[in-house]
């Protein structure tokens, strides 16, 4: 799925769609009821790839989809993160999520392409945000909720649990990130 | 209170007397609280009572510490509750945890004021008006009784004194606000009976006077907490307190919502004014591309008259109808044609209707040429009164964040006078530029700054009055704070004519600390000339946080003394936080912003790898911005590069970058939630085309490069050697005070007493130290002999040498330079000056060749 073919699917579920951005408010905190009602007890997720791996990233907490903008690098800071970036109506640090999540030993998949997008995420519990630099591509899924996943034992702790793959029962499952524990994660290492 | 019997007791009667001034406050805070359910009545109590847990836990207190811990739980537990059931439960907690912190002090819990009518002010929208305007009418007070005691002979401010406390008294008994109506009558009354007095004033009745404002000011802020406002009473900043927590005021939520608010509209006029650039950059190229267009009509229609003219020749010669065929005739109009001459009818070639449809085609063209034109002239009038909008609102929104330097004058006058009441000394306050502005938050920042320095004036500055009289100066010693304009910068002055600094003892605590003296040192964590503990100052705690706090606020601090003639503390800080004018450098491909107020000079490097420059009569060691911030390399350095030399207070850094890229007026915003801070860095600014450019923070670079650690340094694996150096120097002091200072850096030391035991240690050793510190005037072999000789030896010639001399003068550097020497620092020399230049310029140890 191309980022012009993610902005489309997500802008028929949400709110509004403009210059290669899609935004549910404009950074504004609270998800639209679109995204943030889970059908059926499934979430609504957007499916990203990391060096072949799959990661759900609960579309609740995401506040903004776009190309990945320019990158001012900061100084003093971990490999992972990449800088800081306009997004989503203000400054968000930029995070390398392969890089953060250590995936980036593995080769990249056919589907991963040059094209980098930027996923602003928020924390629903606390007023941190970022922006997550990602070089699969994305697309919007149902996955199960909070009760059919998996624990994810052996993952890291930004990883809430697993859920199968709706693609197919032989594919790897697809590990769910808790959003919150990302960002408080990152926020602990940068404050280290 | 229990005792540890180890502690002083003179510090533990201090913070008993600190706890007995804050208890009324939260008292009086509870009381509201209880009244209007306001969880902004919280605040001022939180905050207290937070301060006395870290007081009590500095000074080893545990029941205290514990107590104070859960009355601050216990209070935010409150704020949450507030209009909820569970508040009256919470607040019968907070007032028994309060009880018991009084009782573990030995205190009394004073019972709330009755100065607030319980009939009254129970609307929060009144409350909240009043709080503004009562602040306003205090403030006015306290600014008249200033100018009276400036000129006791002038008594016109009492007069307009009088009306304003004839205002206040009426508006407060309105509200229902009985005592204070009572206090002001009172005030009032003693005014009108001092307008009847001898003249010039005698300073008792001053002082009356200002002890009746003092207890308004008390009632005024104990009743309406208001810690918005940045005049509200603070505590004397602790050194736990200063780690762990910001010394500025938490204002109430509301008040930081709509800062909140306020910062986001700001950052919103920033992105407009940036937007704006970026539009007028694209208007230019619209205009530029129109200028084209008019070329090319132009030339089109050239063309077309050409072809034209070339078309009636070629009808002439009878060519044009055999070049292009006429297009069939009609058959009613067949034969006919030749009936009529050339002269009589035209005739139209093919070539004719495509030169025809050309010029008309043209002439459409100049004439959408010449509407556009009309309409991007339109546009330019609108561009111009959008730019002069969108300036204007910016300018509309800073002024917004401002606030005069005279909020508080209050709290310094107040602060003068209470010191100098306990440390029995007569001191005058006298402020100027009060209507300086700055940035509400730094206003906020530097109170406890601006207290702390006070407080060190007149107990270390000002004399006794008998000691004064003894010295022939007046018994009142006088303390001036000082406000001024310099650029985009505010300057605040606050100098005393007391004794000044006692720079024998500052050396004496210098060489036992095995640190080279200097004013800085003032400003080093822990550095103290004094060894008992006052109750007001003398504790090694204060400046260097004054001096952390006014660098965070992007400022600096700097100090001049003359023994007898007082001391002079000059903070200069930038008007908003939110506005800066930068200047553009690149650095390894990357874009930042450095303030230009922090700019001395700029400089062109002769060598883009020279590792000194001489810059106002000095040399400073070169520190590369790239390196310094472990920026990624994705360009080559250019060969020709720039130096910016950057101040901060009286320190020097000089800073190398790739090329300067142009000046802009930057709103400044944070660096996201993730980042709150970012070493070197104060912010980030959009840039015109959109860009997001780092702000650096000179104060902090210099920092780094003093320490002598770069972020690619501080990543360094633990294969890193350490770095040695060798100190040659004759004077036995001179070789222990450089030995304590590079070794507390982390350098290996070896020592020489001249040059000839120097250069024949260089000669034995197998491994060549990282640099060599030298000095000039040495017997036996002086530092220009030494030098020279290391130049001659292949094996000692990679060896960088610094001189650190008394010799300032030129002929003495410029033969050091001469010689080869790679840095020249004159004593008596900044510290950190010193280790920032040998971290510059050493080289890892090498093995000697052929050794």
């Amino acid at each position: 799925m191309t980022l012009d073919e993610l902005l489309a699917d997500l802008d028929g579920e949400v709110l509004r769609t403009w210059g290669g951005t899609w935004s549910n408010g404009n950074g504004a905190a609270g998800a639209p009821a679109a995204l943030a009602v889970p059908a059926n007890g499934h979430e609504r997720c957007l499916l990203i790839t990391l060096h072949g791996r799959r990661f759900a990233v609960p579309s609740h907490a995401v506040q903004a989809v776009s190309e990945l903008p320019p990158v001012s690098a900061v100084p003093f800071s971990p490999p992972w993160l990449r800088g800081v970036a306009r997004a989503a109506g203000g400054v968000v640090a930029v995070v390398d999520l392969a890089r953060l999540l250590a995936t980036e030993a593995a080769p990249l998949s056919p589907e991963e392409t040059a094209r980098e997008i930027l996923l602003v995420v928020k924390a629903s519990d606390a007023d941190l945000d970022a922006g997550l630099a990602v070089r699969g591509i994305a697309r919007l899924v149902s996955l199960a909720g909070a009760a059919g996943r998996i624990p994810a034992t052996g993952e890291v702790d930004a990883v809430a649990g697993l859920v199968p793959d709706p693609a197919g029962a032989d594919l790897p499952p697809i590990a769910v990130l808790d959003v919150d524990r990302l960002l408080r994660g990152i926020r602990k290492e940068l404050d280290a | 209170m229990s005792v540890d019997r180890r502690l002083d007791p003179e510090l533990l009667a201090g913070f008993r007397q600190e706890v007995d001034g804050y208890l009324p406050v939260i008292s009086q805070g509870l009381a509201a609280f209880s009244r209007l359910g306001n969880a902004d009545s919280l605040v001022e109590p939180h905050r207290l009572v937070h301060s006395i847990k870290g007081t009590a836990s500095l000074l080893g207190l545990p029941e205290l510490t514990e107590i104070a811990g859960h009355g601050e739980e216990a209070l935010e537990r409150l704020m949450d509750a507030a209009g909820s059931a569970a508040a009256a439960g919470v607040l019968a907690e907070v007032w028994t945890l309060v009880e018991r912190l009084a009782a573990s002090a030995g205190l009394a819990l004073p019972r709330p004021s009755a100065a607030f009518d319980e009939t009254a002010a129970d609307n929060a929208e009144i409350l909240d008006g009043f709080r503004q305007e009562a602040g306003e009418y205090v403030g006015a007070a306290a600014r008249l009784l200033h100018e009276l005691a400036r000129e006791p002979g002038d008594l016109s401010p009492l007069n307009e004194l009088r009306r304003v406390l004839h205002t206040f008294k009426g508006v407060a008994a309105v509200v229902g606000f009985k005592r204070l109506a009572e206090l002001c009558h009172r005030l009032e009354d003693l005014a009108e009976a001092t307008l009847a007095g001898p003249v010039p004033l005698p300073q008792a009745q001053i002082d009356a006077l200002f002890a009746d404002l003092e207890e308004m000011e008390t009632l005024v802020l104990g009743e309406l907490p208001a810690a918005a406002d940045p005049s509200a009473p603070l505590p004397q900043p602790t050194r736990a307190q200063s780690e762990t927590e910001s010394a500025a005021p938490e204002p109430p939520r509301a008040v930081r919502d709509d800062r909140r608010r306020l910062r986001e509209v700001l950052r919103l006029s920033g992105d407009l004014v940036s937007n704006h650039t970026a539009f007028e950059a694209r208007f230019h190229g619209l205009k530029r591309q129109l200028q084209e267009l008019e070329l090319a009509v132009a030339r089109l229609r050239r063309v077309s008259r050409q072809i034209e003219g070339a078309t009636e020749s070629m009808a002439f010669a009878g060519l044009a109808s055999v070049a292009h065929p006429a297009p069939l005739p009609a058959a009613a109009w067949t034969g006919r044609e030749e009936a009529f001459d050339s002269l009589e009818l035209e005739r139209y070639s093919g070539l004719d209707l495509l030169s025809r449809s050309l010029a008309e085609n043209a002439a459409d063209l100049s004439s959408i040429a010449r509407e556009l034109a009309g309409d991007l002239d339109g546009a330019e009038s609108d561009r111009r009164e959008l730019k002069r909008l969108t300036r204007g609102l910016q300018d509309q929104m800073l002024r917004l964040q401002l606030a005069p330097l005279g909020t508080l004058s209050a709290r310094l006058d107040r602060t003068v006078r209470a010191t100098a009441a306990r440390e029995g000394k007569r001191v005058d306050l006298v402020l100027a530029g009060e209507e300086v502005e700055l940035d509400r938050a730094i206003l906020a920042g530097i109170a406890d700054p601006l207290l702390h320095l006070l407080r060190n004036a007149v107990s270390h500055g000002i004399e006794l009055p008998d000691v004064r009289r003894e010295q022939g100066k007046p018994e009142r010693g006088r303390i001036t704070v000082r406000a001024r304009m310099e650029g985009s910068q505010v300057a605040i002055e606050i100098a005393d004519d007391g004794a000044g600094l006692d720079w024998t003892a500052i050396h004496a605590a210098a060489a036992a600390a095995g640190v080279l003296p200097g004013a800085h040192l003032l400003f080093e964590p822990g550095f103290t000339t004094t060894t008992a503990v006052g109750e007001v100052s003398g504790r090694g705690v204060g400046l260097d946080v004054v001096k952390t706090e006014v660098e965070r606020l992007r400022g600096s601090v700097a100090v001049q003394s003359h023994a007898g003639a007082g001391a002079t503390f000059t903070l200069r800080l930038p008007q908003s936080l939110a506005l800066a004018r930068v200047v553009l450098v690149r650095a390894a491909g990357e874009t930042l912003a450095v303030p230009a107020a922090s700019i001395v000079q700029v400089l062109r490097l002769a060598e883009p790898d020279a590792r000194v420059v001489d810059a106002a009569g000095e040399s400073f060691p070169v520190s590369d911005l790239a390196e310094l911030l472990a920026l990624p390399s994705r360009e080559r350095s250019p060969a020709r590069r720039s130096v910016l030399l950057l101040a901060a207070g009286e320190r020097r850094l000089a800073l190398a970058v790739d090329d300067l890229a142009g000046i802009f007026d930057a709103v400044v915003a944070g660096l996201g939630t993730l980042l709150p801070r970012v070493r070197g860095v104060s912010g980030a600014a959009v840039a015109g085309d959109g860009r997001l450019l780092l702000v650096l923070n000179p104060a902090e670079l210099l920092a780094v490069a003093a320490s002598g650690e770069t972020a690619a340094q501080g990543t360094a694996g633990p294969g890193t050697e350490r770095l040695s150096v060798l100190v040659v120097d004759d004077s036995l002091s001179v070789r222990r005070v450089l030995a304590g200072l590079l070794r507390a850096a982390g350098w290996e030391v070896q020592v020489a007493r001249d040059g000839r035991e120097a250069l024949e240690s260089l000669q034995a050793t197998t491994r060549l130290p990282s640099v060599a510190v030298v000095d000039v005037e040495m017997p036996r072999m002086n530092g220009y002999e030494l030098l020279a000789s290391l130049r001659r030896e292949p094996a000692l010639r990679p060896l960088p040498v610094v001189f650190l001399t008394s010799r300032a003068g030129e002929k003495h550097r410029a033969n050091a330079v001469s010689l080869g020497a790679d840095g020249y620092l004159v004593k008596p020399y900044d510290d950190a000056n010193l280790l920032a230049t040998l971290a510059r310029v050493a080289r890892p140890e090498v093995a000697r060749a052929g050794a």
